[in-house]
């Protein structure tokens, strides 16, 4: 758990997640609590599923608990309706996914400015803050490419740039080596650990891999839908 | 599954409209044609001939022939006959013109409209079927009229009038009548009085033929008719009755050996020309529902495309188990047909509902009651070519399908299709086609119109889809100012151009079937106005009882009376009159000179219906002259002529040429100065040509004449055959006018020229009818496409759906951004299809100079409304659903 005396920046409170399979009902999470404080990199591990994901799409919004709370930097976003959450996510959170999920219509340089134009009243110019991004990640080259015309490692560092396009307090990272090979994924990481310590981010991720999971300054594992 | 239920349905609800029409006319012949025989008095006057009215010394111009009381005689005979079961006269008041009907009394709107008067025996007519009142509802029509002064209105005329039951009318300014019930517009409907396909006068009435007032008014004496509907025992009784040879009866003692001049069918000899007529409005529906089903078809294909393609994995499992690319295919085949079969089960249910629904418009269409009934012909095609359809347009993906490699299953993610191969792709298209053709020749019952049409219409549709590809690849170039959303629109278009292209396709021919008739309907309206505007140029139009001169100064006076008359066009018609001779030289007759013979086409000089018209229309509208001039003012009283240029031949050089020996010589050509001679109603006239016009016609009021000639030029001892006014009156002062006049004239007839403009337009809007439910159904079949391709759309994307909103785009945002993509579609398919109708008809108008184009750039506007209406409904009803999924949702499963 984190200290008590440093700022909460992201907190679940028995945080539980039911899905009806079929006759079945899937308990994904089973009353999970957790504090991640500002700037803190916390891993998540846990075998294939055990509610990672499930976890961390709860806690960027993307999906509304069965029960329990969830506060970003102590306001509670399980109340909100879908316009509130998604001015959350776009303003609050960045997401990194394992297949990169970039739009395969628009150009590098489109999908890094795709938040900065879904914001109101935001503090970037679209234009400029993707290029700027783009070439911290090491793709100034690369603008004008799809998605389609990137390897797996550059696709990944425009989901990064993307993920930091309005300067967000949280970074959710969701297995963001798991399709690359391993040279790729150590430089994908690095960048990503640097664009976090320029930024002072908070980052969660979750992953598979010991190496990643080392570089954090907590290790969280998962089981059955339960932190243990 | 929706696109081949809506295909389906406009197959089987236009069929089974078809069909019940078919069965309603034919099964039923004798209601259809009213009678087993229905003999009417030809139009006998020229000859000796019995007028109504001869009795009476009154005028014959506005009587039509009746049976001469030796008809009736004979006819009294002939009923003693035991297959003769029953008969019933009746009287169509003029039908070579309108009658005239205004509210009495203080009632009604004050003006005179058209109709037609039927003068009938209320009890037994009709002689099969009914007739009964909407008002008072339910009421037989003999129930109605028992009294002497009675009168039942159409629905339409009674509206128009502004007259309900216990108002008085007149009709030509007759004693009053008192509305005694409304009938149906249907109720005239038959093919005596409209033939399939001309819908009849919506403007009508009923009068008991026995009624003195009745009489009275249109000159009828006691037992005056002329048409007997007739009842027969058996239809070969009618055969026999009617005269029909071979039938059994000598032909003396038979209708038709009465006289030779009575018109004379029975409902076995019309039955042919109403099958025929109903057959062609049957394969019309048909045709019209193939369309709808091909525009499904494009449908199909989109969604088997998308189903295959998201199943690329399975696909690849399956192969990597082992299943060759043939087993692949039947199972997707099978999956094919059975989507088929329960879309068609579908389709079919949905047009069982949707030919109901249509009958009522066939009935406005053909003025007639349709009897809707459940047809098994149209249920099982509907079965039969939705599953054809549906397994011919999924055949070509399923083929991709095949081909799927099985190490997609190791890439995840992957979820293109390959390609099929072009060579491949083609021999599969032209193979579908010949499917298609086959039940299409099927339908049709001709294979040559079958098979060179499918392909034809293939050939069409495949330009057109390139066209299309274009239109899309250009739209997707546009500027997106900025717009992120906009671009992402922009973008999705480019994204699945050949989807784009398929669905603009469904709605460019909805929207083109739907600007056509709107266009059409457009320009014949304008065309009315501008004819009546141009023709009768006046808002009033005077029509004397007789062609009296003591009348006409009456008349004369009557107006200047008005004091209010801008402008006054007094017409006098001549008809009969013949060109007899030119500067004096006779020009040759029959029976003439033995060696003098006309060229061939001339045919003989006498043009009978070639009119005379007397005018001061020597106005400032004088227009243009190939030579000479037109008439002046000071023409008036001056033996001068002006000749249009219609006929052409008299502009011919070889006018009047004759042959002299075997060398033709010109014995005549009419040239400006020329003397013109004309016999006229038995008076030779002689009249200076002084001009030939450039138009084709040379319209006085009604009259369509080739010979203009100035007022007084014709001496008062030349009989006419009717004079009429055009008067003009200030806007607004027209119906006090036509009331004072109508009042202060005997026997005068003034009718509004609105009025005639209106009706023009009713019986126009009645012909559009069910070309526009027609075109109507077309479109909403292109809104189930545009419903189809947007779902099948934002299921494709439901990824990039759910990552806009991961990086916080509302969903009003990705709403929009679908909005946007098919409103683009819309506007673009509704600009397309108003484009491609206005060329059609400015194409039909070179070959056929006769129909009107003028598009109403508000009609124009209603279409554009209506396209992209269409799309954005369509596209709502998938879009909504999609734009509220929660992201993680997708992302996980998807």
């Amino acid at each position: 758990m984190a200290s008590d005396t440093s700022e909460v920046m992201l907190r679940a409170t028995m945080l539980e997640k039911h899905f009806q399979m079929g006759d079945t009902v899937v308990h994904a999470l089973r009353g999970v609590d957790i504090a991640v404080t500002k700037g803190e990199i916390v891993a998540i591990l846990g075998a294939s599923g055990s509610g990672k994901s499930t976890l961390l799409g709860i806690l960027g919004g993307l999906d509304a608990p069965s029960a329990g709370r969830v506060e970003i930097a102590g306001v509670d976003i399980t109340k909100m309706n879908e316009n509130e959450l998604a001015e959350i996510r776009n303003k609050k959170i960045g997401f990194v996914f394992q297949f990169f999920n970039l739009i395969s219509t628009l150009t590098a340089l489109e999908n890094v400015e795709l938040p900065v134009q879904f914001s109101t009243g935001g503090q970037f110019s679209s234009r400029k803050r993707a290029e700027e991004l783009l070439a911290l990640v090491g793709l100034q080259e690369r603008l004008r490419h799809r998605p389609g015309q990137l390897s797996g490692g550059e696709q990944q560092r425009v989901a990064i740039a993307r993920a930091m396009a309005n300067a967000p307090d949280v970074i959710l990272a969701d297995e963001p080596t798991g399709n690359l090979d391993t040279a790729t994924g150590e430089s994908v990481m690095n960048i990503l650990f640097d664009a976090r310590r320029e930024t002072g981010a908070t980052l969660v991720l979750v992953t598979h891999d010991a190496q990643v999971a080392a570089r954090a300054n907590r290790t969280l594992t998962m089981q059955d839908g339960l932190l243990v | 599954m929706f696109a081949i239920a809506a295909g389906v349905a406009a197959i089987v609800g236009l069929q089974s409209l078809a069909l019940s029409v078919e069965d309603t006319v034919t099964n039923d012949i004798q209601t259809t044609h009213q009678a087993d025989i229905v003999v009417s008095v030809e139009d006998r006057r020229g000859g000796s001939q019995t007028t109504a009215g001869t009795g009476v010394g009154e005028s014959p111009a506005f009587a039509s022939p009746v049976f001469s009381e030796e008809e009736r005689s004979a006819f009294q005979e002939l009923a003693a006959n035991d297959g003769w079961v029953d008969s019933t006269y009746v009287y169509v008041a003029n039908p070579e013109r309108p009658s005239f009907i205004a509210a009495a009394g203080g009632a009604g709107t004050g003006g005179q409209f058209f109709l037609q008067p039927y003068l009938i025996e209320p009890g037994k007519y009709p002689l099969y079927g009914e007739i009964r009142a909407v008002e008072p509802k339910g009421a037989p029509l003999g129930e109605l009229l028992t009294s002497p002064g009675e009168i039942a209105l159409s629905r339409s005329i009674a509206n128009r009038v502004g007259v309900g039951i216990g108002d008085s009318v007149t009709l030509e300014n007759s004693r009053a009548f008192l509305v005694k019930g409304i009938v149906s517009n249907e109720a005239a409907g038959s093919p005596l009085f409209a033939p399939i396909f001309v819908p009849p006068l919506p403007w009508f009435a009923y009068v008991a033929l026995d009624d003195p007032i009745a009489r009275e008014t249109f000159n009828l004496d006691e037992g005056d008719a002329n048409v007997l509907f007739i009842k027969t025992r058996t239809p070969a009784d009618a055969a026999a009755l009617a005269g029909v040879e071979r039938s059994g009866l000598p032909a003396g003692e038979s209708i038709r050996g009465i006289s030779s001049t009575f018109d004379v069918e029975t409902a076995e000899e019309a039955l042919p020309e109403i099958e025929d007529a109903t057959d062609i409005l049957g394969k019309f529906l048909l045709i019209a529902g193939l369309v709808s089903l091909v525009i499904g078809g494009i449908g199909i294909l989109n969604t088997m495309l998308v189903v295959v393609g998201r199943r690329t994995m399975e696909v690849g499992i399956l192969k990597s188990l082992g299943l060759k690319g043939r087993q692949i295919a039947t199972l997707f085949v099978i999956e094919a047909v059975l989507m088929g079969l329960v879309g068609s089960i579908a389709g079919v249910l949905l047009g069982i509902l949707l030919s109901f629904a249509l009958t009522g418009f066939g009935e406005q269409f053909l003025q007639s009651n349709i009897d809707w009934s459940l047809q098994t012909e149209p249920i099982i095609n509907g079965l039969v070519v939705g599953v054809v359809v549906t397994v011919v347009f999924g055949f070509l993906p399923v083929l991709a399908a095949g081909r799927v490699r099985p190490n997609v299953v190791l890439q995840a993610q992957s979820s293109t299709l390959p390609r099929s191969g072009r060579v491949v792709s083609l021999v599969v298209v032209l193979a579908l086609a010949a499917v298609i053709g086959v039940v299409a020749s099927v339908f049709v019952g001709n294979w040559t119109i079958g098979m060179i049409g499918t392909y034809g219409a293939m050939a069409i549709l495949a330009l057109l889809s390139l066209a299309l590809l274009l239109v899309v690849w250009l739209v997707g170039k546009l500027p997106t100012f900025g717009s992120i959303t906009l671009k992402l629109s922009l973008r999705g278009l480019s994204r699945q151009r050949g989807r784009a292209a398929s669905t603009l396709l469904a709605l460019v021919v909805g929207l083109f079937a739907m600007s056509t008739i709107v266009i059409l309907g457009d320009s014949m309206k304008q065309f009315v106005d501008e004819t009546l505007e141009s023709e009768l140029g006046g808002n009033l139009l005077v029509i004397l009882p007789d062609p009296d001169l003591e009348i006409r100064d009456q008349a004369r006076d009557e107006i200047d009376r008005l004091g209010q008359a801008e402008r006054v066009v007094e017409t006098h018609e001549f008809e009969n009159a013949t060109l007899v001779a030119i500067n004096g030289a006779a020009l040759g007759r029959p029976g003439g000179d033995p060696g003098a013979t006309r060229p061939p086409g001339l045919g003989s000089l006498q043009f009978a219906s070639t009119m005379l018209a007397q005018s001061d229309a020597s106005a400032d509208d004088a227009p243009e002259m190939l030579e000479g001039r037109y008439l002046v003012p000071e023409d008036a009283g001056r033996a001068v002529v002006v000749v249009g240029s219609d006929p052409p031949w008299l502009q011919s050089p070889i006018f009047g040429r004759a042959s002299v020996g075997n060398e033709p010589t010109i014995i005549g050509r009419a040239l400006v100065g020329d003397d013109l001679t004309f016999l006229v109603n038995g008076q030779e006239v002689t009249l200076a040509l002084v001009g030939k016009m450039a138009s084709n016609h040379l319209h006085v009021g009604f009259s369509q004449g080739h010979f203009l000639v100035p007022m007084d030029a014709i001496p008062d001892s030349v009989p006419r055959s009717s004079i009429g006014f055009q008067v003009t009156v200030p806007e607004g002062e027209s119906a006090a006018a036509a009331a004072q006049l109508n009042r202060n004239i005997p026997g005068v007839v003034t009718v509004e020229v609105d009025a005639i403009a209106s009706l023009f337009k009713e019986i126009l809007d009645r012909i559009t009818v069910l070309p526009s439910v027609l075109s109507a159904l077309a479109l909403f079949t292109g809104a189930v496409i545009i419903a189809n391709s947007v779902a099948l759309a934002t299921l494709e994307r439901r990824r990039e759906i759910a990552l806009m909103k991961t990086v916080g785009a509302k969903a009003n945002k990705v709403l929009t951004m679908l909005l946007i993509e098919n409103g683009i579609l819309g506007i673009i398919g509704g600009a397309i299809g108003v484009l491609l109708a206005i060329l059609i008809l400015v194409i039909f108008h070179q070959v056929q100079p006769d129909v009107p184009v003028s598009p109403n750039p508000l009609s124009i506007l209603f279409v554009l409304a209506v396209a992209l209406g269409v799309a954005l409904g369509a596209a709502l009803l998938s879009a909504w659903p999609a734009s509220r999924e929660k992201p993680l949702e997708v992302l996980r499963y998807e």
